[in-house]
């Protein structure tokens, strides 16, 4: 052993105890201000502008978290969103967030962060035995192992495997916090702000050109704040700071920081995130924590930089090995450094500068490992630099230190190996272009064998990528391509070529130098031994990759499903390339032969929370409510959903004990007497024009020109395959002016079907639809009684009696107050009934006055429950009948289809098998014992038939319970059905395993001759 | 005595504050939307410029405003006419083009909620997925859109901004909702630069 | 996919509706079957340039015929249904 392997250096206390590793102030910290923070619950401190990662580091804190699989104890790898180790739980309670990069979390006064994975401790992690079941955990062990006996999977095996290998936990109730959605538009997107895309925000606006910059980062600046980058003789950082000072005084550039744009989707729209309060303790009130940004940009530039490569080499994952250019954003950003003692590991000469960067940070570097034979000068001219000793061609062989690196084996180009002591190992294994933006929507990347990772070489129409992202290796060149790249994109996105005026770049002090040679397999099989992750989230070795490799899992695709390698938080943005070089090494093919897999959004994790926004719980989707609501729900009405509208369904009273009690009721009193009820929910369209006639003759079966003036007509509309589509009452109001009425569900889709029909199939009609549907408030007035309680707030000079205003009629008529509204005679409960509607504003104010007019004759409100009753009572087909299987002559309406003219649907109405009498028919169902409760969805068999599908003739499509006929009664679709009248045949209800026997009767179970009706 | 009917609107006259932006019903207007017949296009013009002394708006996606009178386009060949309650607007309508178009009273059919204040842009821009940039969006600008799930016809009425959401009746209360809560989510920070 | 309205300018695809080929014709009443079956249920489906019914459902309510790439959403032509089929 030499002197290199001398122990540690003292802690030196540079900024007395609390933050040991704090070394200067940092360029991104706030250093005036102490802000306090808990880790497992020991309080320690930071400044503004610290990550959880940094603070966490300044603090001395190395041991993190808990690996996936084997719970090695692990630490901070990098210093941003790429981050695979360093997850940790933040806050408490329902606001518990698991898996959190602590490299991207800003740490705040009263932060709350728990490591996880790990039982009891941190330090003490009983599940690291899991390590010495390693045989077991290897790739594709999910499929290989506890296969068997296949019922102790469920029982055993999971619980077990879920208990030791995992993440986070999530938080067990109702998210607490708002989100919230909204759309930004631009002509030039720019997606991170590093020198290039800086430099292209600035020449965008400086063209003339709408632009929007995001930057992920709670700072603008990129690399220029993690590097000592001296632009025109001031640093890196400072010009970023003026830049983005100067664009945020442009009008029209807007800035987004904490932004992260997550997905690339056609048209040039991108989703983004914005993390409104995550930096904050508490959110505002009615602040979101976070809100979900749809950006539509006419072009867009990405600047988002690269993402270094680790190296793969046995226990290459201890705490203490961190990226390169992690370790000089700590150093320079942050102000911290990540060890007293370091080794530098890396295939490149941009990989030396953290030797430098360290070096004037005050911590020793014990040494340079340079995996280039021979080093490039750079290499040479920097270990002399900082007094490190040089292995040129050499490796990291293996390290030590079981919860924090303590010395690395290092093997020289001779073959040699030694061991060095250090707590900090920074490796360069290269770097990748972040490209995974341009990546989405399908488009390959290739990989560049000179830059030695995977670019995109051409980008969707409208994209550009400038800086790193593009392979542009100094910050000149990334300055100069963001400025072109800008300029043209105002221009793509039609901005003057003539507008703006050349701005002036700064200049780098220096040319960074880059030489990579390639390092994918420095120690052959033998750096195979140990431990030597590719994927660090996953505990994915090089050994699981050779396996796979041998097993026939060696496409891109396979790979990373058998290894689960780039699944997880961090999608594999250390690992992918690693994993495919080292694929394509077992295979001796090329990296380029070898492929990589596409990414889908979101590039970083995003809350399911930001995605629903405000949509959710009550607000899931809006609510309609029909003008009566109010005064429904003052009466105490029950609610329920009717597509999105509110309908009252039944209103019980103080002395009712069940849903059907007071269902009854409300039937009986319509049947006795009088009951009311909003109908406002059905849809309503005003349909006028010289051809309006003509276009209801086209969509109805049935015929509509001599409809007279003042009547209405019952209507069935098919689909053009000749099914039955919706149906409802059309009256006409005047000679070329109609209003027809939809069921409620059918509403959209009936005024879609009409502008369909006028603008596709014929133009030519001159006519005209709008809905009115909100306009009106309708309110059916049914029972025997309804006509008297008419007669007290219809205006006296209307007649109501049956001979001038009988079945079906339709006028204009005045209330006794004045205010104009519109009188049907329809009828759904088959008694006496009338709709009336006066405008929506009158709605509620008439609800409330046939309460008062109608109490002498005992009038009852009544809901959808009744209303269903009592249109099962008359065979009235609805939703359950009409459920887009049915034709009209399953409906029993085959008579109706006019064969005088053509009608959507007609053609094919005609098929033999759509007219087959054998097909199921409407009939109505009586069981033999009234109490027997017919369920709709029961199946209908021959009595004493086996209740198998050969023997199924048919359904019940809805049910109710009778108050009228006393009796279970059924609508339901019967082979042969009208044949079949009182016949008893079996209700099968296979789901409660239940046979009843019912009599087949006409689907008319109460007035079939109609009288009540015509009264 | 017959008993009155009382008018009921399903949103507070009271307007909805938050910080300097506030919500709040439009007063009741008559509306009528009018709806032109085939090849009566230029005659409705003359008819409504006779009638209203206002001319249909010229191109899809504006208004025509004067003296509280308000023809928004709502559609090809269709407007939507809105006057102060007491105008007679359907029976001056019908009197001078009901031959050419088809007019249907909307008075009761939809309800004008007006977001205004600072920032007012930034809000609604959480609710509809257009273009509310001045060189898009103007004074007068009318688009047929959603909000969130709710369909509207957007209006901006004043520069100040403010802008008119004219909704389905039924609807009205969730699109307060809605928009109050984007109200009471903030201005977000990169409006603000 | 944004969809340019020819009345309402571009809008997310979230506010049309989607309802498939706009090549087909309806037949006449008397047309054979076959060419009714062809009209209701047989569509071609194309991976490429397609010519396709959408309703601007929450706009202005214009159906539109839209001629896209099935493979990339490039979209090549928007036209109203109306001014085709007069055509």
């Amino acid at each position: 052993m030499n002197d290199l392997s001398a122990s540690l250096p003292p802690e030196t206390g540079r900024r007395g105890k609390t933050q040991p590793m704090r070394w200067a102030r940092g360029n991104g910290i706030r250093g005036d201000k102490t802000i306090r923070f808990t880790f497992d619950g020991r309080v320690l401190e930071a400044h503004p502008g610290d990550t959880l990662a940094s603070a966490l580091l300044a603090n001395g804190v190395r041991l993190v978290g808990r690996s996936f699989k084997y719970h090695r104890p692990r630490g901070i790898l990098s210093a941003g969103p790429e981050e695979p180790n360093a997850l940790v739980e933040l806050r408490e309670g329902a606001q518990r967030e698991p898996n959190s990069r602590a490299t991207v979390t800003e740490v705040f006064d009263g932060l709350a962060a728990t490591s996880q994975n790990r039982w009891p401790t941190l330090k003490h992690d009983m599940l690291g035995a899991n390590s010495l079941l390693a045989p077991v955990f290897s790739a594709g062990f999910y499929y290989k192992t506890f296969m068997w006996p296949a019922s102790f999977w469920e029982k055993v095996y999971e619980p077990i495997i879920r208990r030791a290998a995992g993440l986070g936990r999530a938080a067990d109730e109702a998210d607490p916090d708002h989100y919230e959605k909204a759309t930004a538009f631009c002509d030039v997107l720019v997606v991170g702000s590093g020198p290039a895309g800086l430099a292209a925000a600035r020449a965008a606006a400086g063209a003339g050109a709408r632009v929007i910059l995001c930057e992920q980062d709670s700072l603008t600046g990129g690399r220029l704040r993690a590097e000592r980058v001296m632009l025109d003789d001031r640093p890196g950082w400072a010009w970023a700071q003026d830049t983005e000072k100067y664009l945020r005084a442009l009008p029209e550039v807007r800035i987004m920081t904490r932004t992260c744009v997550f997905g690339r989707y056609d048209g040039g729209c991108f989703g983004a995130l914005e993390r409104v309060a995550d930096h904050v303790a508490v959110p505002q009130a009615g602040q979101p924590r976070q809100r979900l940004w749809r950006i539509v940009a006419g072009q867009c530039i990405l600047a988002t930089g690269g993402i270094e490569r680790p190296i793969v080499f046995p226990d290459n994952d201890r705490p203490g090995i961190m990226l390169a250019g992690a370790v000089r954003s700590y150093v320079n950003r942050f102000g911290v450094v990540p060890g007293r003692q370091a080794v530098i590991y890396t295939n490149n000469d941009d990989g030396l500068r953290a030797a430098a960067d360290l070096h004037d940070a005050g911590v020793r570097v014990a040494a340079i490992v340079d995996s280039r034979q021979p080093s490039s000068t750079a290499a040479q001219a920097m270990a002399r630099q900082v007094g490190a000793a040089l292995f040129a061609g050499g490796a990291i062989a293996g390290t030590t230190g079981h919860t924090g690196l303590k010395a690395v084996q290092v093997r020289d180009s001779a073959g040699k190996t030694r061991r060095l002591a250090c707590d900090l190992l920074a490796v360069s294994g290269g770097w990748n272009p972040d490209i995974a933006l341009a990546t989405h929507h399908r488009t390959h990347p290739v990989y560049d064998d000179a830059l030695n990772a995977f670019v995109v070489s051409s980008p969707a129409p409208g994209l550009h990528l400038a800086g790193f992202a593009a392979g542009a290796l100094t910050t000149d060149a990334a300055l100069a391509q963001g400025d072109a790249l800008g300029r043209a994109a105002a221009q793509g996105a039609g901005s003057d070529p003539a507008t703006g005026c050349a701005m002036v770049l700064p200049r780098a002090a220096e040319k960074e130098g880059y030489a990579i040679a390639p390092l994918w397999h420095a120690l052959g099989r033998a750096g195979q031994a140990g431990k030597a992750f590719i994927d660090f989230q996953n505990d994915v070795t090089a050994k699981d990759v050779s396996l796979a490799a041998r097993e026939g899992f060696w496409a891109v695709e396979h790979l990373k499903r058998y290894t689960t390698l780039g699944m997880a938080t961090d999608q594999g943005k250390t690992a992918n390339v690693n994993a495919l070089a080292m694929m394509a090494w077992e295979r001796g093919r090329s990296i380029a032969q070898t492929g990589t897999t596409i990414v889908r959004p979101p590039v970083q994790p995003c809350a399911i929370g930001a995605l629903a926004g405000t949509h959710r719980g009550r607000h899931f989707k809006p609510h309609r409510l029909p003008p009566t609501h109010d005064w429904a729900v003052e009466a105490g009405c029950v609610l329920t959903s009717n597509g999105i509208w509110q309908r009252a369904q039944w209103y019980p009273r103080p002395d009712e004990t069940s849903w059907q009690e007071t269902v009854n009721r409300e039937v009986r009193s319509v049947r006795s007497s009088v009951g009311f009820c909003d109908v406002t929910t059905l849809g309503k369209i005003d349909i006028q024009g010289a051809d309006a006639a003509t276009l209801l003759e086209r969509v109805y079966v049935n015929a509509w020109r001599k409809l007279p003036v003042g009547r209405a007509r019952y209507g069935l509309m098919l689909r053009e395959d000749g099914f039955a589509f919706d149906d409802g009452t059309t009256a006409r109001l005047a000679e070329n002016h109609y209003v027809m009425t939809t069921t409620t569900a059918n509403a959209g889709a009936v005024m879609r079907h009409l502008e369909f029909c006028h603008q596709c199939l014929w133009p030519g009609l001159d006519v005209r639809f709008i809905s009115v549907t909100d306009a009106w408030a309708q309110i059916a007035v049914a029972g025997p009684r309804s006509r008297d309680v008419l007669r007290e707030i219809i205006d006296e000079s209307f007649d109501l009696s049956n001979e001038a205003f009988g079945y079906m009629g339709a006028a204009n008529v005045r209330l006794r107050d004045g205010v104009g509204g519109r009188l049907f005679r329809l009828s759904f409960s088959g008694e006496l009934a009338y709709e009336i509607a006066v405008p929506a504003r009158y709605g509620d104010a008439l609800a409330r006055l046939l309460m008062r007019v109608g109490a002498p004759y005992g009038i009852t409100p009544y809901g959808t429950e009744a209303l269903g009753v009592m249109r099962i009572e008359k065979g009235h087909p609805a939703g359950p009948e009409l459920n887009g299987q049915t034709t009209a002559h399953d409906l029993g309406m085959g008579r109706m289809l006019s064969r005088k003219k053509d009608f959507i649907g007609r053609a094919m109405a005609q098929r033999t098998a759509l007219c087959d009498a054998a097909r199921p028919t409407l009939i109505g169902l009586k069981p033999l014992h009234a109490s027997d409760a017919l369920v709709a969805g029961a199946h209908l068999l021959p009595r004493g038939a086996p209740a198998d599908a050969a023997s199924d003739q048919g359904w019940i499509s809805s049910s109710a319970w009778s108050p009228t006929v006393e009796s279970w009664i059924a609508l339901g679709f019967l082979s042969h059905g009208p044949q079949r009248h009182g016949e008893v045949i079996a209700v099968h209800n296979p789901l409660a395993g239940t046979v009843i026997e019912a009599q087949v009767v006409p689907p008319v179970f109460v007035d079939p001759e109609g009288s009540r009706l015509h009264a | 005595m017959p008993d009155i009917l009382s008018p009921c609107a399903p949103i507070a006259a009271e307007p909805c504050r938050v910080g300097a932006l506030s919500l709040a019903p439009a007063p009741l207007e008559e509306m009528v939307s009018i709806s032109s017949f085939s090849n009566s296009l230029p005659a409705l013009r003359e008819a409504v410029l006779h009638a209203l002394g206002a001319s249909l708006p010229p191109a899809p996606g504006t208004a025509t405003r004067q003296q509280g009178l308000s023809i928004l386009w709502i559609g090809p060949n269709q407007w939507l006419a809105c006057a102060p309650q007491g105008s007679g607007l359907m029976e001056k309508l019908q009197v001078a083009c009901g031959a050419h178009a088809a007019l249907t009273d909307q008075t009761d059919g939809r309800v004008t909620l007006t977001l205004c204040g600072p920032y007012a842009h930034a809000i609604a821009a959480k609710l509809v997925p257009i273009d509310l940039h001045p060189r898009c969006f103007g004074l007068s600008s009318v688009a047929l859109t959603q909000a969130g799930h709710i369909p509207v016809i957007l209006m901006q009425r004043d520069r100040q901004p403010a802008y008119d959401f004219i909704v389905f009746r039924s609807l009205a209360r969730s699109l307060h909702h809605d928009i109050l809560a984007a109200m009471r989510g903030g201005i977000p920070e990169s409006e603000q630069n | 996919m944004r969809i340019h309205c020819p009345y309402c300018c571009t809008r997310g695809v979230e506010e049309f509706t989607y309802r498939g080929d706009a090549t087909v014709r309806r037949p006449d009443l008397d047309a054979p079957e076959a060419a009714w079956v062809d009209y209701v249920y047989l569509r071609d489906n194309p991976a490429g340039p397609h010519a396709e019914y959408w309703y601007h459902a929450a706009g202005c309510h214009s159906w539109l015929v839209v001629r896209r790439d099935t493979r990339t959403h490039e979209i090549f032509s928007v036209q109203t249904a109306s001014e085709v089929s007069e055509a």
